[in-house]
């Protein structure tokens, strides 16, 4: 472990904590807008019924569920939510499991911040050309595209969040006492 | 560099971040990065965006998140006490007695939960300690329940199917309609190797059959509204009166209903329900944002379109591909989760098994089985995690336990391939 003062220690830690309520705020974020999307589609199937203008409902609910899932992705990977395969790793343990953790977390920061870079260039090309979607609502697509790209960056500061912990203060991410995923 | 050297290093890159621990989806990004950069000068970066976006906003995965917040609430209800309750003094008659109480409660929890994992805790939480208060032998109340808890896979609505249909561009309304009559199937394969079972050990099998049996229709009324939701979920697809995504949205409203009716809805349990359900969704969306990239890096390798013609060069007969097969996914399934199987070869195999000529429903419900069969298969099998979470047993004996039902499986694939009409009938039917 690098040598830390416990000051600088203390305080890593406090932004480490404010950081993941960000996370979770995501995560709630996330939250509302599966209800939302939810909602959405009840409404749809009402309106069918009683004859009322639902035009586009489907594009919007493809678009509240992709702003969700990036809304969340940050918090599940804290929550060490996604999966990964440890039936090898299991074997190492002590500063090789260490080793090879950090170079997960390494290339997964570099992933993460690829994905939100893209993404983020996704969504200012289609401001660029005022690109609309197919559908009957005719959104432009900046719109949803962009928490989507907020929410991507949102998971690559998380990602290099647990790498610079992993760096300075290895027990608060060790995989070998953390637990691992839950599943389908 | 020739194609062969660059094919290595693409798998390669993939079993090495796979092995390594790296999370699968970002292991499928960065392999379908490093197969673009060595087959296609198209741009890598703007291809990934474009194929993220377009498949995570798509309307028919808009189904995924509501099933799973739907498994979600129900999980949080008193369904499982419920199921114990109403179907006991049914299944109590039968040679191997409350051991299909299991079998039949998973039945029905699939029915209305697409998790196979969720379907073994729901149901083991209330059978373990009943079963094992009434002298059930261990290893047959572990062995029934992580080989029904996979039915969660099969029986419509299931998650697993969601993401197949979404991988291979096949309608998922259709793909609910093939799985039903296989899922019922195998459950009853299961429900007769335990009555085998049951009367092959006569001798030694002595449990405690007293079932509380009385106000059974209290218990009855207690049972309907969780039919009434399983018939108004599925039903309602097979009518062709809603999409995969409205039944499911109309399932999450039935479900709070359930919940309400029980007694169960609180506060903290939907709100521990929503977030349960959106840490499960963005799990299982990173990995299809992995392995939509992984496809579209797998046409410009040229792996799947050359793998398709060497199997027909070969003119194997579709009984030894299918048998090839089993056996190339009961290995994978040692090592993979069902899930990322599922993504990982379709990726691969969809045009082999295309030009193949299967029906594509039909392959589906089979890869649903053979993937139940990883679930329970060690080391990576994770209704054997969940049991060993319950039980407290250790792995060796809890895989022991289970291996019965992964033959009850490999013997109804056999059946499947026989009997096609199983997975093809009902969608030919219906719609």
């Amino acid at each position: 472990m690098v040598a830390m003062q416990r000051s600088e220690r203390m305080m890593f830690q406090a932004l480490s904590r404010g950081l993941d309520a960000l996370y979770r705020l995501g995560g709630f974020l996330a939250g509302l807008l599966m209800v939302l999307l939810c909602l959405l589609i009840l409404y749809s199937i009402a309106a069918r019924l009683l004859n009322l203008y639902a035009g586009g409902a489907s594009d919007v609910a493809g678009y509240v569920m992709a702003t969700s899932t990036f809304m969340a992705l940050a918090y599940t990977f804290r929550s060490n939510g996604h999966i990964r395969v440890q039936l090898l790793v299991q074997r190492f343990a002590g500063a090789t499991r260490r080793g090879i953790e950090f170079m997960c977390l390494g290339l997964m920061s570099a992933i993460a911040i690829f994905i939100a870079y893209y993404m983020t260039r996704l969504a200012y090309d289609s401001y660029d050309f005022e690109e609309r979607s197919q559908g009957a609502d005719a959104i432009l697509l900046w719109i949803p595209q962009t928490p989507v790209a907020i929410g991507a960056w949102l998971l690559a500061l998380a990602v290099v969040h647990t790498l610079v912990q992993a760096i300075f203060d290895y027990e608060a991410v060790n995989p070998e006492t953390h637990e691992g995923a839950s599943e389908v | 560099m020739s194609d062969t050297v660059s094919i290595v290093i693409f798998l390669g890159t993939l079993f090495v971040l796979l092995g390594f621990g790296v999370w699968v989806g970002a292991a499928l990004l960065a392999t379908a990065f490093v197969g673009m950069a060595l087959f296609t000068s198209a741009p890598i970066g703007d291809s990934m965006a474009v194929t993220i976006w377009s498949e995570q906003s798509s309307w028919t995965l808009t189904a995924l998140p509501l099933f799973i917040w739907m498994g979600e609430i129900l999980y949080r209800t008193k369904l499982s006490e419920t199921l114990f309750r109403g179907l006991a003094p049914f299944l109590k008659g039968l040679p191997g007695s409350l051991l299909h109480v299991n079998i039949g409660a998973s039945a029905v929890f699939a029915a209305i939960s697409g998790s196979s994992a969720a379907t073994v805790a729901t149901v083991g939480k209330m059978s373990i300690p009943e079963l094992r208060a009434r002298n059930y032998p261990e290893k047959m109340i572990i062995g029934t329940l992580s080989g029904a808890g996979t039915l969660g896979l099969l029986i419509p609505p299931s998650i697993a199917i969601i993401i197949f249909g979404v991988t291979v561009n096949e309608s998922i309304s259709k793909l609910f309609m093939a799985a039903m009559i296989p899922g019922l199937c195998l459950a009853l394969l299961c429900m007769v190797y335990v009555a085998i079972w049951a009367l092959l050990n006569k001798r030694t099998f002595k449990p405690d059959l007293r079932v509380e049996s009385a106000h059974l229709a209290r218990r009855l009324a207690d049972l309907l509204p969780v039919l009434v939701l399983i018939a108004a979920v599925i039903g309602s697809i097979y009518a062709g009166v809603a999409t995969a995504t409205e039944a499911a949205a109309l399932g999450v409203l039935g479900s709070f209903a359930l919940s309400w009716f029980q007694g169960g809805l609180t506060w903290p349990n939907v709100l521990a329900s929503v977030m349960g359900a959106v840490r499960t969704t963005a799990m299982i969306m990173l990995i299809l944002m992995g392995a939509g990239f992984l496809k579209l890096a797998m046409g410009f390798t040229g792996i799947p379109k050359s793998l398709a013609e060497t199997i027909a060069v070969w003119e194997l007969s579709p009984l030894a591909l299918i048998a090839i097969l089993t056996i190339f996914y009961i290995i994978l399934g040692c090592f993979l989760d069902g899930l990322s199987s599922i993504v990982l070869t379709m990726a691969v195999i969809e045009p082999m098994i295309r030009a193949a000529g299967f029906d594509m429903l039909w392959f589906g419900v089979y890869v649903m089985i053979v993937v139940e069969m990883a679930q329970i298969t060690p080391p990576i099998g994770f209704n054997l995690f969940v049991l060993q979470g319950m039980t407290g047993k250790d792995m060796a004996f809890i895989s022991k336990a289970s291996f019965p039902m992964f033959l009850v499986m490999c013997f109804f694939i056999v059946i499947l391939v026989m009997f096609p009409g199983l997975a093809t009938w009902l969608p030919s039917v219906l719609s």
